[in-house]
Order: C-alpha cells, then sequence, then structure tokens
C-alpha cells in the first residue's frame, strides 16, 4: 500500500511539469496581454509607452526564458508577486484557498449526507412513491444552474429576512456560528447538483448490486434485509460514487468560483477568475497549480479508498 | 428635502412621462448637459469649498457608509493606472492640486490659487498652507515636484499617458509655491490636474518608504486601513484633512460586488448603503421606499469606430455619410438603454460648453434612408457589402449597439457580422488597429483636445485607426490652434468646429451617451453621480443615522 501510495506520488511530478507547461502557454495564447488590459479598451497610450510598460515587467524576454524563469522561482518555493496588485501570490492564495476549500468541503458534506440515503431507500423501495419523489427532486436538482440558485437564494433572503450572508469572510477559528451562517447558503447552493447526482448514482449502483447473485445468496441463507442492504450490498455500491464524490470535490474547488462572485466571497475560484481578466500571469500560474495539485491528490485520496473498499485492487 | 431635479426627471423617465424635447429642455434645468464654463487662467478665490453640499465646517465624522463597487481595484497606485475601479479604491485618500466642482468648474483643491504666465508656458502654483499627510508630515512644494515627476513617469505597473508631455519641469520655488514649465503654449495642465486622476500628491520619497500599490499616504478626506485585493478598501476619516467637515462619515468601506442581483440583495437588506446599476434593476428598485435612485451623466460616448488604414468601401466619405444616415440613434437609445441616453459627439453632453448643443446634434443625425441609398449608389456600392464590427462582449451594450446598428445597414445592403470581443482581445485590436469597424465607448477627458486629438493627422492613434485613409487638413489646424489658445470662448468654438466636421464627414459614428444610476439606502444623504464615473460624492455624504 505505502509502494502505491509512493509510486503514486511520483507521477504527481511529471503530471504538474506538464501541468505549468501547459497554463503557462494557454495564458500567453490568449489575445491581449496585461498590457493591453492595463491600457484598457478606450486607448491613450502610445504603442512605446506599452511596450516600455512590457519591458519593465520583464514581459519581452523570450517565451523560454519567462517560463524557466518561472519554473526556477516556483522550484524554490517563491511563486512570485501579483504583476497588478504586487503582493505575492503566495499571500493572495493563502488569504483565498480556505474559503473555497470550506466551500468545497461544506458542499459535499451537504450534498452527501442528504443524498446517499436517499439513493439506498430510493432502490431498496423501488416504484414505490417515496422513489418516485426522489427521482423527480433529482431530476429537478441537476437541472438548476447553481448560479441561478445563488441568486435566488440571495434575492429571497433579502426580502424576506431583510439579511444576506456577510460578503466578508468571517474565519471559522474566530467566530463559528458567524462563520457557518454566512457559508451555509453558498454551500447549499452548490450542493444541489452535486446531490442530484450522488442520489441518482447511488441508486442505480444499488439497483444493480441488489439484482447480484451473491446478495440473493445472502437473502437465501436468511440474512435479514437491513444486513444484506448495507453490509453486502452497500460497500459494493459505493465505490462509484466516491468515485464522483471525489472528482466533484475536485471540480467544486474550480467551479465555485461563479458562486463565490455572487456572494461576494473572495475565494480561490473569483481570485482565479479577475486574474485571468486581468492577465495576471503569476497569480494564474499559480492558482492554477495549487487547484491542479490538489485536485491530483483528491484522486490519490480516492485511489486509496477504494483499495480499502475493494480488496481486489490492493492486491492488484 | 430638497427635491432634486435630476432625481424628479428620473422618476418621469422611468415611468416613460417625458418626450425627448421635454428631456432636453428638464436635462438643462437640472444642470445635465447643461453650461458650465471651465474657469482657466484665473487667480481662484480661496473661499471656494469642494462640492455642493459640502458638510458644516464644524462637523465631526460619525458613521458609516459600504459602498459595492463592481470591479476590483486591483491595486492602488497613484500614476499610470487607467481603469476606474483603480480610482475608486485610491480617491478617498489622496487630492490633487486642483479639483472639479460638480459642474466641473476648475476648484482649488491642495493649490490654493494658480497663475499662467503670460505666454502661456508656465503655470505657478500657490500652495494651501497647514496641509498634513495622514502620517502627519507637511505638504509642501517639494512633495508636489516628487508626486509630479512620478506622474510624468510613473513606475509599472503604471502606463505613460499623454497628459503631461508638453511638461518641460517643476521646480519648488519656494516652500510654498511651485512652477510648472511647459514646452509650448498647453491650456490643458489645470484640467489635467483637476481630473485628478494621474496627478494625486503624495509625500516626497514615499514610494521607497512603502509599497504603492497595496499601500498610500496622501492628504484626502480618508486614510487606507485595509486593501484586500478583489474584496474591499478600508478607509477611515482622516481628522486633519485641510478641508474642514471633510468627511461626513467616520469609516467608509469600498466592497468588491461584481454580480448585479448580490448588489441588489446587498442593497436591500443593508449589507451595502449604495452602489451603481442598470436601468432595467432601477425600474425595479424605485418603488422601494428605503432606497433612493440618483442619476446622472458620466463622461462615456458610445462610439462605432472606422479603420481606414486599409482600403475600404468607408475610405469613400459619401459611404460613411450614407452609414450615419441610416443609423438611428433614438432606436439605441429607447431599445438599449430604456430612453436613458443622450446623443452624443465627440465631446459628450454634459462637458462644459464644448459638446455640440443637442439639437444641432438632432439635425446632424437625422436619418434618411433614401438619400442614404442614393450616396451608397454615388459611390458605386449600391451592392453594399460585407464588413465585421468588433464589440466589447461586456457590459452588454456594445453589442446590443452593434446589433441594432447591424439591422440598420440592412437597407443599404451592407451586411454586417458583429464580433463580441472579451475585453482584452478587443483593448489588444483597438490599440493596434487590428479592426475593420468597433463598437466602444471613450471616457474621462482632463481636456476637450482629450476627445478629438485622435483626429489630428500623425498622432499615435491616428495612424493606427486612419493611417492615409482618412484626413481633415482644416481639422488639424483647428486642432493645433485649440493647444495655443486659452481664451475659453476661442476654445469653445474651435473644438465644437471640429465635432462638427467630424460627425458632418462622419469619420467615426458617435451614438448615444447612457445616464449612470446609482441607488442609496435612505439613511444616505449628499451622494451624487460624479462625471468623472468617479465617486467623490463619498466625500461629502453623511449617513442621517450615523
Amino acid at each position: 500500500m505505502a509502494l502505491y501510495v509512493a509510486r503514486r506520488l511520483l507521477m504527481l511530478i511529471p503530471t504538474l511539469v506538464g501541468m505549468s507547461l501547459l497554463i503557462f502557454l494557454m495564458l500567453r495564447l490568449l489575445p491581449g496581454d496585461i498590457v493591453d488590459i492595463l491600457a484598457g479598451p478606450d486607448p491613450q497610450t502610445t504603442s512605446a509607452a506599452r511596450d516600455q510598460l512590457r519591458e519593465a515587467m520583464g514581459l519581452n524576454e523570450p517565451l523560454p526564458v519567462q517560463y524557466l524563469q518561472w519554473l526556477g522561482a516556483l522550484l524554490t518555493g517563491d511563486p512570485g508577486d501579483s504583476l497588478r496588485s504586487g503582493i505575492p501570490v503566495a499571500e493572495l492564495l493563502a488569504n483565498s484557498l480556505p474559503i473555497t476549500v470550506q466551500l468545497a468541503f461544506m458542499a459535499t458534506l451537504i450534498a452527501t449526507v442528504v443524498a446517499i440515503p436517499l439513493g439506498i431507500v430510493s432502490a431498496v423501495r423501488r416504484d414505490t412513491g417515496l422513489d418516485f419523489l426522489a427521482r423527480i427532486g433529482g431530476l429537478i436538482g441537476l437541472s438548476l444552474p447553481n448560479f441561478w440558485l445563488a441568486t435566488l437564494a440571495l434575492l429571497v433572503t433579502s426580502k424576506v429576512f431583510g439579511w444576506v450572508p456577510s460578503t466578508r469572510y468571517i474565519s471559522p477559528f474566530d467566530d463559528l456560528s458567524g462563520n457557518l451562517l454566512q457559508m451555509i447558503l453558498p454551500a447549499t447552493a452548490l450542493a444541489v447538483q452535486l446531490m442530484a447526482i450522488e442520489m441518482r448514482m447511488t441508486r442505480t449502483t444499488m439497483l444493480e448490486v441488489l439484482n447480484q447473485d451473491y446478495i440473493r445468496t445472502a437473502r437465501a441463507k436468511g440474512l435479514r434485509n437491513r444486513l444484506v442492504v448495507y453490509r453486502h450490498a452497500l460497500r459494493n455500491a459505493l465505490i462509484p460514487v466516491i468515485t464522483v464524490v471525489g472528482f466533484q470535490l475536485g471540480a467544486l474547488l474550480g467551479t465555485s468560483a461563479i458562486v463565490e462572485v455572487i456572494f461576494g466571497l473572495n475565494g480561490v475560484g473569483n481570485t482565479l477568475l479577475q486574474a485571468i481578466f486581468n492577465r495576471d500571469y503569476p497569480l494564474v500560474q499559480a492558482a492554477t497549480l495549487y487547484l491542479a495539485t490538489i485536485f491530483v491528490l483528491i484522486n490519490l485520496a480516492v485511489d486509496v479508498l477504494y483499495a480499502y473498499l475493494d480488496p481486489r485492487i490492493k492486491q492488484a | 428635502m430638497i427635491e432634486d431635479p435630476r432625481q424628479s426627471l428620473l422618476h418621469d423617465i422611468l415611468r416613460g412621462r417625458v418626450s425627448r424635447r421635454e428631456l432636453a429642455r428638464r436635462a438643462g434645468l437640472a444642470g445635465i448637459g447643461g453650461a458650465a464654463a471651465v474657469s482657466h487662467g484665473n487667480v481662484l478665490p480661496e473661499t471656494v469649498i469642494a462640492q455642493d453640499g459640502t458638510p458644516a465646517a464644524d462637523h465631526t465624522p460619525t458613521g458609516a457608509i459600504t459602498w459595492a463597487i463592481e470591479s476590483d481595484p486591483v491595486n492602488l497606485i497613484p500614476y499610470g493606472a487607467v481603469a476606474g475601479a483603480n480610482m475608486w479604491g485610491k480617491e478617498p485618500m489622496y487630492d490633487s492640486l486642483l479639483a472639479w466642482d460638480t459642474d466641473l468648474q476648475i476648484i482649488p483643491a491642495l493649490a490654493e490659487s494658480y497663475e499662467a504666465a503670460a505666454d502661456g508656458t508656465s503655470y505657478t502654483f500657490q500652495l494651501r498652507e497647514g496641509v498634513v499627510f495622514h502620517d502627519g508630515r507637511p505638504f509642501t512644494s517639494a512633495d508636489v515636484v516628487y508626486s509630479l515627476e512620478l506622474a510624468m513617469n510613473p513606475p509599472a505597473p503604471g502606463i505613460q499617458l499623454p497628459w503631461f508631455v508638453n511638461v518641460a519641469g517643476v521646480e519648488a520655488v519656494d516652500e510654498m509655491t511651485v512652477t510648472v514649465t511647459m514646452t509650448q503654449e498647453d491650456p490643458t495642465l489645470p484640467g489635467v490636474l483637476a481630473w485628478s486622476r494621474y496627478s494625486p500628491i503624495v509625500p516626497n520619497g514615499i514610494a521607497d518608504e512603502i509599497n504603492l500599490l497595496s499601500e498610500g499616504i496622501g492628504t484626502g478626506p480618508f486614510r487606507l486601513v485595509e486593501f484586500v485585493p478583489n474584496a474591499r478598501v478600508v478607509y477611515t476619516a482622516f481628522e486633519d484633512h485641510w478641508n474642514p467637515g471633510v468627511p461626513c462619515v467616520q469609516d467608509l468601506t469600498l466592497q468588491v460586488l461584481p454580480d448585479e442581483q448580490s448588489r441588489v440583495a446587498a442593497l436591500r437588506s443593508g449589507e451595502i448603503d449604495g452602489g451603481t446599476f442598470s436601468p432595467d434593476v432601477v425600474m425595479t428598485l424605485e418603488n422601494d421606499d428605503s432606497l433612493e435612485v440618483l442619476s446622472g451623466l458620466t463622461s462615456a460616448p458610445r462610439v462605432i469606430h472606422f479603420n481606414t488604414v486599409n482600403d475600404a468601401p468607408w475610405r469613400d466619405a459619401r459611404v460613411r455619410q450614407a452609414i450615419n444616415m441610416a443609423v438611428d440613434r433614438q432606436e439605441i437609445i429607447d431599445n438599449v438603454y430604456g430612453g436613458n441616453a443622450e446623443l452624443t459627439g465627440p465631446v459628450p453632453p454634459g462637458y462644459g460648453d464644448y459638446p455640440v448643443p443637442a439639437e444641432t446634434l438632432a439635425d446632424l443625425y437625422a436619418t434618411d434612408l433614401e438619400q442614404a441609398q442614393a450616396l451608397m449608389a454615388e459611390a458605386g456600392f449600391a451592392d453594399g457589402f460585407e464588413v465585421t464590427l468588433q464589440a466589447i462582449a461586456a457590459p452588454r451594450d456594445y453589442t446590443q449597439i452593434a446589433e441594432i446598428v447591424r439591422e440598420q445597414l440592412r437597407p443599404l445592403n451592407i451586411n454586417v457580422t458583429v464580433e463580441p470581443l472579451e475585453i482584452g482581445t478587443f483593448a489588444t485590436n483597438i490599440g493596434e488597429g487590428n479592426f475593420q469597424w468597433a463598437s466602444t465607448g471613450r471616457g474621462m477627458r482632463g481636456d476637450p483636445s482629450g476627445y478629438v486629438v485622435d483626429f489630428r493627422n500623425g498622432t499615435a492613434l491616428n495612424m493606427a485607426w486612419f493611417g492615409d485613409g482618412w484626413n481633415d487638413d482644416e481639422i488639424n489646424q483647428l486642432y493645433d490652434d485649440g493647444l495655443t489658445t486659452t481664451d475659453i470662448e476661442e476654445r469653445v468654438a474651435i473644438y465644437r468646429e471640429i465635432q462638427q466636421r467630424v460627425i458632418e464627414d462622419a469619420a467615426n459614428i458617435y451614438t448615444v451617451q447612457p445616464y449612470k444610476f446609482q441607488v442609496t439606502g435612505s439613511r444616505v444623504t449628499g451622494m451624487y453621480v460624479s462625471y468623472t464615473d468617479f465617486l467623490p460624492g463619498l466625500r461629502v455624504a453623511c449617513v442621517t443615522d450615523g
């Protein structure tokens, strides 16, 4: 097992180098560099002035040189300073990452706590009214875009309660109840779609497993229904669900951007989005690389969990 | 409360009760686009105080305002930043030598008075006594010299702007007197300084002491407490500000909230005290008794640029004139802005006496399809042509204007393809002249010459946009005259003449200038929509329950 994890961790290195090159190149391929953005769509500057600024920012160097400079600095642990705010990228990310991580984990938790039991019940009581309701609910949840839900939630709470969650992030270590109150709406808005996906996934795989021979055997030897469902069926049914949850958790770190923007939360998705608009190269590069690393690590954790759930993988 | 004619006008506009003629009349009464000569070259009276509704001199700042801004200031650099949000973020802590009042009259700020030399090649500023910076340092001529030198050559990520090109040198005559020498006669300097965007005064040597991107020390009414990029800028009142009674509130927070519906929710729940909103949203907010709707023009003329660098049908003046006749601006006003916009020429309405008067514009913009078709035929383009019209994708009005124009040009057989572009791509293309037609907007300028400089042959953007495909020697001469004349009336005549020529020749298609709407909670008083598109109102805005 340790060897397996070590091998996977080693594979992170080429993955990240590849990612860094891709991110670097993709940013440079975008039309319009940071100087064009700074000059704005109502140009008042001369092209000489723009070139002068490019030189001051080190953007006139050939791309391979710029890439190697960045990579070299990164290896010494310095992702550089934001080109536009001058603030160290590490500091900007340290401020914004906790918000997004909390959002993603809270959303996943909310979704999972509701979806998995609902999926099980829906499968076990197939074609009953409850199953029907759950499936309709799932379909609705799947169809609702999270930005729409987020906006609606904001407008409704402001109208009904005259209250909206604070746009200033409250750290859970300073004020836990304040933090939860602030995060519950955005996290729920993010959770709904995931909830629907997990519920449908659990239901489907559960139904599949319940039709397997070994379940029939378990029933035949007279095990109680509860035991059959939870010990024999659920454990096997959960494997694909966990893949989805892991994948979605990683994806949420990037896709929470729009909900962050709507709730005015300065998360990493929101930061990244603004940085892309601003062509703030060091910030975009570092932020995407961080997200990619976390994504890869989450996938690794999912695979380890697999091995735990399915001994066949451990042996392979 | 005294009823503001602008507000009652807005209410009527929103309810569709105002005709165009009535609008023009009442806009004049309300001071929108009204006559306001920019005073120039005068020694200014000391008694002038900053803005209308300035709080009483013995006022002690109380209460707090949280104002939503729709984009991130990104940094607070004093020099060379073009983005409006940068100005919103840094404005509360800085003053310039001069300022504008709400009618764009130049008023004193850190300079108590100034005098232009008789030949117009230098300006002497008498500085205000007893002014201190936020860190307690006294303000002297050395600070002005240092600040203006930074303004001329802004450190990265500041970008050099052409407003100070004629400045030969800045010199401290004594502790409280500064002389700015020009390489040639130049009437634009006071306006540029009053604009204040590129000329905040900082303490001598400050760039070596603090990081001007995220910190700042000025003489402005607020001291910077905290700047969190993409989140907020927090200020507290500066007790020793030179203008007694300013600011009115103790605490000011600028909260970044890009999503308009979030701003609505935050405003309704009191999380923010005000912000900028689109006309559509304003209509849903105006019935709420706990909110106040403010409106006003800001300098933001919308324009469709022609690129005549390469051979193209629109190098022929008749083709451009035909297009001008086919474009119905009223349809743009009604359909894109819900009636909340004015016709505009190169200098937008509201910029003192310089814009072409509304009635003249209405004549110049009269639509005549038959004549337009005839002109196209005369030019040999009866069968039209294909063209790509690039447009800024967000905010969406630039693209909406482009789409309306596309439909309006169909009768001329001009087949327009509208290409909405992300701002970065658009900015590159417009800077390099890499477009056929482009739907964009221009911003504020410190001097009327800034609105027409691109029509002067040989200037940087003129070469990128017009090349040798368009040139008007009369305009070149007028432009040069405008920069060597200090007499206000003469300058007004010159810039009106330039604009008239630009419009008649249809060098570009200027369309409209929209109104800007800001909505505040009713506890906020004294806020106003500034023509500059900055937020100077926050210096004098008060809260009733403070």
